[in-house]
């Protein structure tokens, strides 16, 4: 790793990763805050709207009604279950178009003439990036620990895993695409598709088989709060992400990148 | 010795063909000019040469050093200014500085004095600077710095015209000093004023290379003044630009072995000679598809 280059990528990357922590904070925050519209009236309310919605959307919203109506399930399901996943996705889209920006603008080529390997230099960015990212769960967990009654810590190492996931499949992608563009509709384009398995799935006994290639299907984050870690999950996003970098920091290495 | 050692470099991308067996050599502490029309090669070359892509095939050699595998070792000798320069917007030129400077180990205060001296404003961010100054800001990172080659491509396009030649005239001191200077650029007048030597390039290919007094001072053009009036049949095979009874103007190849002795007879009172300069010679080039 080359420490300049790290801590020019934190530089250049804190007025995002402020936005990224208020809005992982602000989630979770108002996530708890919600738990108190539940009670009497409102919570039966509530349910009965819950109720009347397709089972495919709430499948695909995380929203399992029978623990929605609990403050864990709760706040599972309305922070947890869609909204800090997206943010979590957007940071790793927003990191790994970082570096596509550098090309599609033309300023990599000052960065490309610095003394340092490739693949040094991307390794730098993305342990900086990997770093932000980890502030960014450590502030939700602070979050859900002072505002939820949910298993903070848990999440913390889950939302983690889910994230250097995405990181790393952001950073794969990045290497082979010069446009921020472009690098954002694939990005989302396979959130996309991940959701739409979601949906099939739970829309179609016939398709259950097709779950296992759904990372929108395998995160669970109300299911880790109650029955505890799924270790096997944890450790292989975290291979996952891990193969993404590796794949970004080879193609880096002998990408043509002409001035 | 060579600093720059280009062999029968090829590059080929999906449908075109940037480099089509280029062979170039610089010399170590030598002021030389790249020059060619639009898409004729130079700024894929000066890439190859930096090691940011790959040749397709060829042999290069820069210090000593192959660009493509030995691009870190070789960047802690080279400073580089691109054509188009684009620097992070957000960050002020103090910071980028600082940051480029710890990288490429150049003493930061060198690089504010130098600051000072082009009156460049460091302070602001880089978006609100002038292409100019922006520039400057570039330039600042390149002259910190004690390389053995400097790489410029247009490096006077946005200068103002005291920078434009206060560079020229640093580039002339560091060439003096031993280093080897290697310069892109449509300004023919600064590629002719600056440089020692050239290399013309088209369609992927050096078509010319040498001195640029070799290369812009052969004869090109001939003015003959005659004691006797000149009959134009006997100029027929040549292009005559001008005529009048006794003053001719010819231009073409050999004129001194061919032209002359036909004029003898007429008496010939005054000859003027005149070379192409490199906007001649690189129409020359452009229309004979870089056939001499």
């Amino acid at each position: 790793m080359n420490q300049a280059v790290f801590l020019n990528t934190l530089r250049n990357g804190q007025i995002g990763l402020i936005w990224y922590l208020v809005a992982a904070f602000v989630g979770v925050a108002a996530g708890g805050a919600g738990l108190s519209t539940l009670q009497g009236e409102n919570g039966v309310a509530l349910a009965e709207i819950i109720k009347s919605l397709p089972p495919a959307l709430l499948s695909a919203f995380k929203i399992n009604i029978s623990s929605f109506l609990s403050p864990i399930g709760f706040i599972a399901s309305r922070s947890l279950g869609l909204f800090i996943p997206l943010i979590l996705i957007a940071f790793a889209a927003g990191s790994a178009g970082s570096l596509s920006q550098l090309i599609e603008r033309g300023t990599i080529h000052f960065e490309l003439s610095l003394p340092i390997a490739r693949w040094r230099w991307l390794l730098s960015r993305i342990l900086a990036a990997t770093l932000s990212l980890f502030c960014i769960l450590l502030l939700i967990t602070i979050a859900l620990y002072l505002f939820t009654p949910a298993q903070w810590w848990r999440y913390g190492i889950y939302g983690f895993a889910f994230g250097f996931l995405w990181l790393g499949l952001a950073y794969g992608i990045a290497a082979f695409t010069r446009e921020r563009s472009t690098l954002t509709t694939l990005v989302f384009g396979f959130f996309a598709l991940q959701y739409l398995i979601s949906i099939l799935t739970s829309t179609n006994q016939n398709s259950q088989w097709l779950a296992q290639f759904s990372l929108w299907s395998a995160y669970q984050p109300e299911t880790i709060m109650i029955t505890g870690l799924p270790w096997w999950t944890v450790f292989s996003w975290l291979g996952l992400g891990a193969l993404g970098i590796a794949v970004s920091l080879v193609q880096w290495q002998k990408r043509d990148l002409p001035a | 010795m060579n600093a720059i050692e280009l062999q029968n470099i090829h590059k080929h991308y999906k449908t075109t063909h940037a480099l089509s067996g280029l062979t170039l050599y610089v010399q170590t502490g030598e002021l030389f000019g790249l020059v060619g029309i639009n898409g004729a090669g130079k700024t894929t070359t000066l890439s190859t040469i930096m090691g940011f892509i790959r040749a397709t095939s060829g042999t290069a050699r820069v210090l000593g050093l192959d660009p493509w595998l030995q691009a870190p070792a070789l960047h802690a000798k080279v400073a580089w200014l691109p054509g188009d320069v684009r620097l992070p917007d957000a960050q002020t030129a103090n910071e980028w500085l600082a940051y480029q400077a710890k990288v490429l180990k150049l003493e930061i205060n060198r690089i504010k004095a130098l600051g000072a001296e082009w009156e460049v404003p460091l302070n602001r961010p880089m978006r609100t600077l002038s292409k100019g100054n922006r520039q400057k800001v570039a330039l600042l990172r390149l002259l910190a710095s004690n390389a053995e080659l400097i790489i410029l491509d247009e490096p006077t396009s946005g200068l103002d015209p005291i920078a434009q030649e206060r560079l020229l005239l640093t580039l002339r001191q560091r060439a003096q000093q031993g280093t080897t200077v290697l310069l892109s650029s449509h300004s023919l007048n600064e590629v002719q004023t600056l440089c020692d030597r050239i290399a013309v390039i088209d369609q992927g290919q050096v078509v010319r290379q040498g001195g640029v007094a070799a290369l812009t001072g052969q004869v090109q053009s001939l003015h003959i003044w005659s004691q006797l009036p000149i009959n134009p049949k006997v100029l027929a095979p040549w292009k005559v630009e001008h005529i009048t009874v006794h003053h001719c103007i010819i231009e073409g190849e050999k004129l001194l072995e061919k032209v002359i002795p036909l004029l003898l007879p007429f008496g010939i009172e005054r000859l003027e000679f005149g070379g192409m300069g490199l906007e001649r010679l690189l129409e020359q080039v452009r229309q004979t598809g870089g056939q001499s």
